[in-house]
C-alpha cells in the first residue's frame, strides 16, 4: 500500500492550480507593427480617430495638435503651446483639449472656448485642477472631485464607460471608481496612457534611466484592472515605446517612439 | 484715466502671479524598498530635496502656485524621469526647475536647457541663463556654463521634454570636498533656494512684463476696448504675424499679415482681456486688448 504523502498532495494541487492559472491568463502579442509617420516630423501621444482612418498627435514637446493619415500627410490643427498635454476626440467628432482648467474645442480648425467646464453637449471628461490638484469628473449632471488627501495625482484618463479613472500618483498607477471611490486601487509602477474599449485593461509604459537624467529605454505594458495582472507588450532596445492607445474596436494600438518621434500602429493579438 | 490703468496693471500682475505654476523637481530619490535606482549619492539625493523644499516655501510666500515632484528623500520618493515631466505637464507648470548635483570631478555650477523642436523660442535658454547667473552670484559658485543639453551631453534630458519652460541646474559637485561642504550646509542651501527664487521671479516677471507691456511699440491696435472687431497697423509695414492669446497664454487666433501696414480683423471672442502679440523680424511686441 502506498503511504499517503501530504506534502506531495499539496504540491500536486498547487501544480494543478498553477497550470489552470496559466491557461486562464490571456497572453498578448503585437503583430504587424507599421511606422506611419515620415522621418522629418516628430510626434507624441497618438490617438485613433473614431473611424480609425486618422491619428491625432501632438509634438514631442506636447506643443500643437496634428492629424496624420496613413499616407504621410500631416495636417496642423493648432500650434497652441499646451494643446498636447490633455486632448481627445469628442463624441461629435471634434477635438477638445484642456489648458489650465479651461476647456477648448476645435471645430473645423476654429478654437471655441467653453467657459463652463460642465458638459455643453460635449463628452464627460476628467481633468486635474492645476490650482488644487483635485481630480474633477464632469458631466451634465455631476461634478465629482477626488481630494488631494488621496494623492498628488497627475495624468488622468477616464474609462470609456465613464465609471473609472486611471491616474498616476508618485511612481504608481491607480484606478479610482468614480461612483464608489473608497480607496484608489494601486496597479504598481508605470505611466498610464489609455483604456481598452471594453474597460478591462489599461495601456501603460515604463521608462528606464540608469542615471535619472537620460532615458535609455521604454516599453509598453497592458494591465488587467481587475486582476492587476501586467503583460509586457514590447521588449526592444532600439525603440522607446511610449503613450500607447487602443483603436475604437480594440484590435489595434498606436504608440510613439519617444526618441525618434515616429508613430507606429500594431495589431494586438491574443497568443 | 492713468490711475485706472495703473490699478488695472497692478491687479493684472497679482492675477498673473497667482495663476503661474512653478514645479520644482528635486532629482532622484529612493525606491519603495530603499533601492538607489539612479545610483546617486546620499548627499545629492538629500541636497536636491532640501533645497527644493526651501524653494517651495519661498515661492509660496511670494504667491506662486508651487508643486514638488517629490517632497522627501525616504523610501518611495523616487519617480521616473518621464513621470517628472508628465507631472509638470499635468499640473500646468509655467516653469520647471530640476535640481541636481554634479559628479565626476570639478567645481562650480552649471545649467542645462532643452531646445528639442523649440530652438526658435529661446524661452528655455533665457530661463537657464537667469538660473545660472543667480546661482553664480548668490550661491557664490564658479559659473561653468549654461548650455543646450544635446550640444553638451549628447542626449536630451527627459525631464525637460514637457511643455513648461524649464531647465536643470547642477548645484555643485558632490565629489569635490569644497563643493560638498557647501552642498551639505543649511545656510548655503538657503542661499541656493534664494538664488532660484530670484531667477524664477525675474524670469516670470519678464514674461509678465511682456504681457503688461506699456512701452511704446511699433504697432497699434484700435479701438481698444472693442467688440471683437479691431484694426492693427504697423509703422514699418511688411510681413508679420499677430497672435491673439488668453491671459493664460492660450493661443486663440493667429493672423499672418502680408505687406499691408493696416488690416481690419474680426474675431468671435467672448468678453474679456486678451493679449495681442506682433511678431516681426525676430521682435515680439505685445498689447493687452479688452473685448467688451
Amino acid at each position: 500500500m502506498v503511504k499517503y504523502n501530504f506534502s506531495l498532495h499539496i504540491l500536486v494541487i498547487l501544480l494543478i492550480f498553477n497550470i489552470l492559472d496559466l491557461v486562464a491568463q490571456p497572453k498578448f502579442q503585437l503583430v504587424d507593427i507599421l511606422n506611419i509617420s515620415s522621418s522629418t516630423n516628430q510626434f507624441s501621444k497618438p490617438i485613433f480617430s473614431q473611424d480609425s482612418k486618422k491619428i491625432l498627435v501632438t509634438g514631442v514637446n506636447k506643443r500643437g495638435l496634428y492629424l496624420l493619415d496613413f499616407e504621410n500627410n500631416v495636417l496642423a490643427l493648432t500650434e497652441e503651446d499646451r494643446a498636447g498635454v490633455d486632448f481627445k476626440w469628442t463624441k461629435n467628432g471634434n477635438i477638445e483639449y484642456i489648458v489650465k482648467n479651461e476647456r477648448y474645442e476645435l471645430v473645423k480648425k476654429k478654437i471655441v472656448l467653453h467657459k463652463e467646464l460642465k458638459d455643453n453637449g460635449l463628452d464627460t471628461f476628467v481633468y486635474i485642477d492645476s490650482k488644487t490638484l483635485k481630480i474633477h469628473f464632469t458631466n451634465t449632471i455631476n461634478d465629482f472631485e477626488i481630494p488631494t488627501e488621496l494623492g498628488m495625482f497627475y495624468n488622468a484618463h477616464i474609462s470609456p464607460n465613464k465609471k473609472m479613472v486611471a491616474v498616476n500618483s508618485c511612481s504608481d498607477i491607480f484606478i479610482i471608481d468614480i461612483y464608489n471611490s473608497a480607496k484608489p486601487i494601486n496597479l504598481g509602477f508605470g505611466i498610464v496612457s489609455g483604456w481598452s474599449p471594453d474597460n478591462k485593461y489599461i495601456l501603460s509604459f515604463e521608462d528606464i534611466s540608469t542615471d535619472g537624467r537620460n532615458i535609455i529605454n521604454s516599453d509598453l505594458y497592458l494591465i488587467d484592472v481587475q486582476t492587476k495582472m501586467k503583460y509586457r507588450l514590447t521588449d526592444t532596445n532600439h525603440v522607446m515605446e511610449m503613450w500607447a492607445s487602443f483603436s475604437p474596436d480594440g484590435k489595434k494600438i498606436v504608440f510613439c517612439d519617444d526618441q525618434s518621434g515616429q508613430i507606429f500602429i500594431s495589431t494586438i493579438n491574443l497568443k | 484715466m492713468k490711475n485706472y490703468l495703473l490699478i488695472f496693471l497692478f491687479l493684472s500682475s497679482i492675477f498673473l502671479c497667482q495663476s503661474q505654476v512653478v514645479v520644482i523637481d528635486p532629482g532622484h530619490g529612493y525606491g519603495v524598498n530603499g533601492e538607489n535606482k539612479d545610483g546617486r549619492t546620499e548627499a545629492e539625493i538629500t541636497t536636491n530635496c532640501e533645497v527644493g523644499l526651501k524653494l517651495e516655501k519661498l515661492l509660496k510666500a511670494v504667491g506662486y502656485t508651487t508643486y514638488l515632484t517629490r517632497n522627501h528623500s525616504g523610501n518611495g520618493s523616487w519617480v521616473s524621469v518621464t513621470q517628472r515631466a508628465t507631472m509638470a505637464d499635468s499640473w500646468g507648470a509655467d516653469r520647471l526647475l530640476s535640481i541636481h548635483c554634479n559628479g565626476g570631478g570639478g567645481t562650480g555650477t552649471e545649467t542645462f536647457f532643452c531646445e528639442r523642436n523649440t530652438a526658435n523660442r529661446k524661452t528655455d535658454s533665457l530661463f537657464a541663463k537667469k538660473v545660472q547667473e543667480k546661482m553664480a552670484l548668490i550661491g557664490v559658485w564658479k559659473s561653468r556654463r549654461y548650455v543646450e543639453d544635446f550640444l553638451y551631453l549628447k542626449f536630451h534630458l527627459g525631464v525637460l521634454s514637457g511643455v513648461a519652460t524649464g531647465c536643470l541646474n547642477e548645484i555643485g559637485f558632490v565629489d569635490t570636498q569644497s563643493d560638498l561642504q557647501k552642498l551639505l550646509d543649511d545656510g548655503w542651501r538657503n542661499k541656493f533656494a534664494q538664488a532660484y527664487l530670484e531667477a524664477i521671479k525675474e524670469n516670470l516677471a519678464s514674461s509678465a512684463d511682456i504681457y503688461l507691456a506699456t512701452q511704446v511699440s511699433d504697432f497699434q491696435l484700435f479701438p481698444n476696448p472693442n467688440f471683437g472687431t479691431f484694426s492693427i497697423s504697423t509703422i514699418q509695414g511688411g510681413k508679420c504675424k499677430v497672435v491673439i492669446k488668453s491671459l493664460q497664454g492660450t493661443v486663440l487666433k493667429t493672423l499672418f499679415l502680408q505687406q499691408s501696414i493696416h488690416v481690419s480683423v474680426f474675431l468671435d471672442l467672448p468678453k474679456g482681456i486678451y493679449i495681442a502679440e506682433l511678431l516681426q523680424s525676430d521682435k515680439i511686441q505685445t498689447k493687452l486688448m479688452v473685448v467688451q
